[in-house]
């Protein structure tokens, strides 16, 4: 145990001496965070321009145009006389969504005949465009019961309960569970898996140096200890007591300052984080020890982390994607870990409900055990043979 | 000048081109990164959400709406349930994403003209999944209100033409335009495109100009001093001659191979596609200069690619940003490219109406070049490149 120590002590002093690798490794992912969670502060879209093609000019047509901008959703952003004008508007970026009133439309509703409203949508960005569709059906579909009501009782002379329930005979009943602000908060959603992007970056990167740097200038003492998994021990344990502390701030700053959920079950969560960041902090290691070479390891964790968010089935369901990704969305440490954080801290479960995850991560820890005990290996062998030389 | 300027060209190609730390990460990065965004967005659209069922009235009317939630081709049925308890701990394993209750006495109620609710839970940790099952549902739901808004009409005596006009006098008809099939890997595809071509030119370029001195330079060359701007031309030149047919290719794969449409002019797009390449040629330079240490200088890029994809407002739009980083949104380069394709492409937009985003790509340009000539010319002042 104090050899483990020993190798710990020594790896601080070495990683203390370069203070830019030890603010972009411990405060990156936190700026990375608090960026990230500023983005989504204001929790919903507000204030999409939409453009009114008000062809009809009537009393409806005016009121129909009040209750859309009296929506928070909705900002005005002008009125046009066609709805050809609008592709223009959209290219623009001046509007997103345009009404179109046609004329006849009150009489329409009144004689009780097929009433239209045209809405378009700008669905260049997808997104975005889903999010102005809930808007407009959800404004548009108060004022079609209202319309319901009236006409039912205008036209037939029935009592205004009995037109509601013909209006609106059959509901949804909608809950979202784990979000309830759903469509209005996309922070809940977001963030806490974005958060997982610094996490993994910063344990990867953290020890990305701790193999390679033994073949340069700073060599290995044979001496020292010689006993690979002391040495494997010592050089994880130095870097995840460091990252702890950081990750832990990862995951809780969504929660403390912008108010994510955090419903985590206490040790579910410590376990989960310990042994990621331990994982991580290994592969690593292992890859920087492989490798003899920081930049060749840095690019190796480009490539495994880059379109790691994608495929980590964060945002796009891993379902949804082409059968031949599946391997790799699965495959990729990602998927696991972020899924296994958003159960414990977003859904308020346990390890229990993880068995997928935590047969993933158990495979990513033997790997990531095999790599450092392969490199470390390759660093005494090269150390031996160094000294021989020397001698 | 000339035979000396093609010299160092010809020598940063070969140094490129020599070493698999750039190579791999310039020339393969882009298309690799094409492939599995590709792949990720093959489908299109998200389809067969696994949803579960809990059927408290097992009447005609529930295993209606059932076999037609069943024939929907968003959600998949994956099972029946006896209560919504056992609903959280399958959507905990990723078993069902939502769950459609029909209470006790569902059918009865309806008939009898009380307005009972179906009820449905969904997975609000996902957005994408809960939205597109939550549209399904309602679809289903909606369509069979109608059905039922006709026969409860009749029943009140409405005449039975008139019935279905009455049921919804307003009707709301949503066009979307630009992208009317709302397939997410259109505008996804092209975003995620220029952002690859972003990282991996900055990665590549900063590491490629970290690897070399101007000790290198003279041994190459034989040259023992030749003027910094040459060698801050020679390798913009190089790498971009390198870089723009690989960013052109790799976006001609989102057209051709993955199927997005271009309504506009492909000109546009090359030409916005070269000077976006360039100047992040130079920005990547600018950065190395900051930070001195390619693996420092990768690292900090791994870093800040995810940010400045979110920044780039195709996911979450930039006006839904706080000021301030709406400002950031709009004047960062990625974000004025990526408008320019999805513009030029989606919408077949004229260059008038591209203007804001080449001038903004244009005010880079000049900031980026003396950024970047900065960068080479420290860099010239070291003998040799550092080992890292």
């Amino acid at each position: 145990m104090r050899s483990v120590f020993r190798i710990c002590r020594r790896e601080w002093d070495w990683m203390l001496r370069d203070k830019k690798y030890i603010a972009l490794v411990m405060i990156a992912p936190i700026l990375f965070v608090l960026v990230a969670s500023w983005i989504y502060s204001h929790k919903k879209l507000t204030g999409l321009p939409i453009l009114i093609v008000d062809q009809d000019h009537t009393p409806l047509s005016r009121d129909l145009t009040r209750a859309i901008l009296a929506n928070e959703a909705f900002s005005l952003a002008g009125y046009a006389n066609s709805a050809a004008e609008f592709s223009d508007f959209a290219a623009r970026d001046r509007a997103r969504v345009c009404f179109v009133f046609e004329r006849g439309l009150e009489n329409a509703v009144k004689g009780g005949k097929k009433a239209r409203i045209q809405v378009l949508v700008d669905n260049s960005d997808y997104l975005v465009g889903s999010v102005e569709t809930a808007n407009v059906s959800a404004v548009l579909a108060s004022y079609s019961i209202a319309a319901n009501v009236r006409v039912i009782e205008f036209i037939h002379g029935i009592s205004k309960s009995s037109a509601i329930h013909n209006a609106m005979p059959l509901d949804l009943g909608q809950r979202m569970l784990f979000n309830p602000a759903f469509n209005s908060n996309y922070l809940n959603f977001m963030v806490p898996a974005l958060a997982m992007v610094p996490f993994q970056l910063a344990a990867l990167l953290a020890p990305i140096r701790a193999g390679s740097s033994e073949y340069g200038g700073r060599r290995f003492q044979p001496a020292l200890v010689e006993n690979l998994w002391v040495i494997v021990s010592g050089k994880v344990l130095a870097y995840v007591v460091i990252l702890i502390p950081v990750l832990a701030a990862v995951l809780t700053i969504p929660h403390g300052f912008f108010g994510a959920p955090f419903l985590a079950n206490r040790p579910s969560f410590w376990i989960a984080l310990t042994w990621i960041a331990a994982t991580m902090a290994t592969l690593g290691y292992g890859l920087s020890a492989i490798t003899r070479d920081t930049l060749k390891a840095t690019e190796a964790c480009a490539i495994l982390t880059l379109p790691n968010f994608l495929l980590s089935g964060a945002t796009w369901p891993v379902f949804a994607m082409s059968k031949v990704i599946w391997p790799l969305a699965y495959g990729f440490p990602m998927n696991s870990f972020a899924f296994m954080i958003k159960k414990i801290t977003v859904m308020g479960g346990s390890l229990a409900d993880c068995g997928s995850q935590i047969r993933i991560l158990t495979a990513w820890s033997i790997v990531a055990v095999l790599c450092a005990w392969h490199g470390t290996r390759q660093v005494l062998n090269a150390a031996k043979n160094g000294a021989a030389s020397n001698a | 000048m000339r035979s000396a300027f093609m010299h160092l060209c010809r020598r940063e190609l070969r140094r490129i081109l020599g070493d698999q730390r750039i190579y791999v990460l310039l020339l393969g990065g882009p298309f690799f990164y094409a492939f599995i965004f590709g792949g990720v967005y093959w489908e299109g659209r998200t389809k067969y959400i696994p949803i579960v069922i809990v059927d408290e009235d097992h009447s005609a009317l529930s295993r209606d709406i059932t076999r037609a939630l069943q024939s929907s081709d968003s959600v998949s049925v994956a099972g029946w349930l006896d209560s919504r308890e056992e609903f959280l701990p399958l959507l905990r394993r990723e078993r069902a994403y939502a769950c459609v209750i029909f209470p006790p006495h569902f059918e009865r109620d309806v008939l009898a003209g009380k307005g009972p609710k179906v009820g449905a839970l969904f997975d609000g940790t996902n957005i994408l999944i809960a939205g597109t099952a939550l549209r399904a549902i309602r679809d289903v739901v909606t369509s069979f209100q109608v059905g039922v808004d006709g026969i409860e009409l009749a029943m009140a005596g409405v005449p039975p033409a008139e019935n279905r006009i009455i049921a919804r006098p307003l009707q709301t008809v949503v066009r979307p335009l630009f992208n009317p099939t709302s397939n997410y890997s259109y505008f996804m595809l092209m975003c995620l495109v220029c952002l690859a071509i972003q990282s991996v030119t900055r990665m590549g370029c900063g590491i490629a100009l970290g690897l070399d001195g101007s000790e290198q330079i003279r041994r190459d060359t034989g040259d023992d001093a030749p003027p910094v701007l040459l060698v801050f031309l020679s390798k913009v030149v190089a790498t971009a001659a390198l870089m723009i047919p690989v960013a052109v290719t790799a976006m001609w794969f989102v057209f051709s191979l993955f199927g997005a449409p271009n309504h506009g002019s492909s000109w546009l797009i090359g030409l916005a596609l070269c000077l976006y390449v360039i100047l992040q040629v130079c920005i990547a330079y600018g950065y190395y200069g900051l930070f001195q240490s390619p693996t420092l200088c990768t690292q900090y890029h791994i870093f800040t690619a995810i940010l400045l994809s979110l920044l780039a407002g195709y996911t979450w739009p930039s006006f839904g940003m706080p000021d301030g980083l709406r400002y950031i949104s709009h004047s960062i380069p990625v974000f004025n490219m990526i408008s320019i394709v999805r513009k030029v492409s989606l919408m077949g937009a004229r260059p008038t109406l591209l203007a804001k985003h080449f001038l903004t790509l244009l005010a880079w340009l000049l900031v980026a070049a003396p950024w970047g000539y900065w960068a080479v010319r420290k860099q010239m002042k070291i003998e040799s490149a550092p080992s890292e």
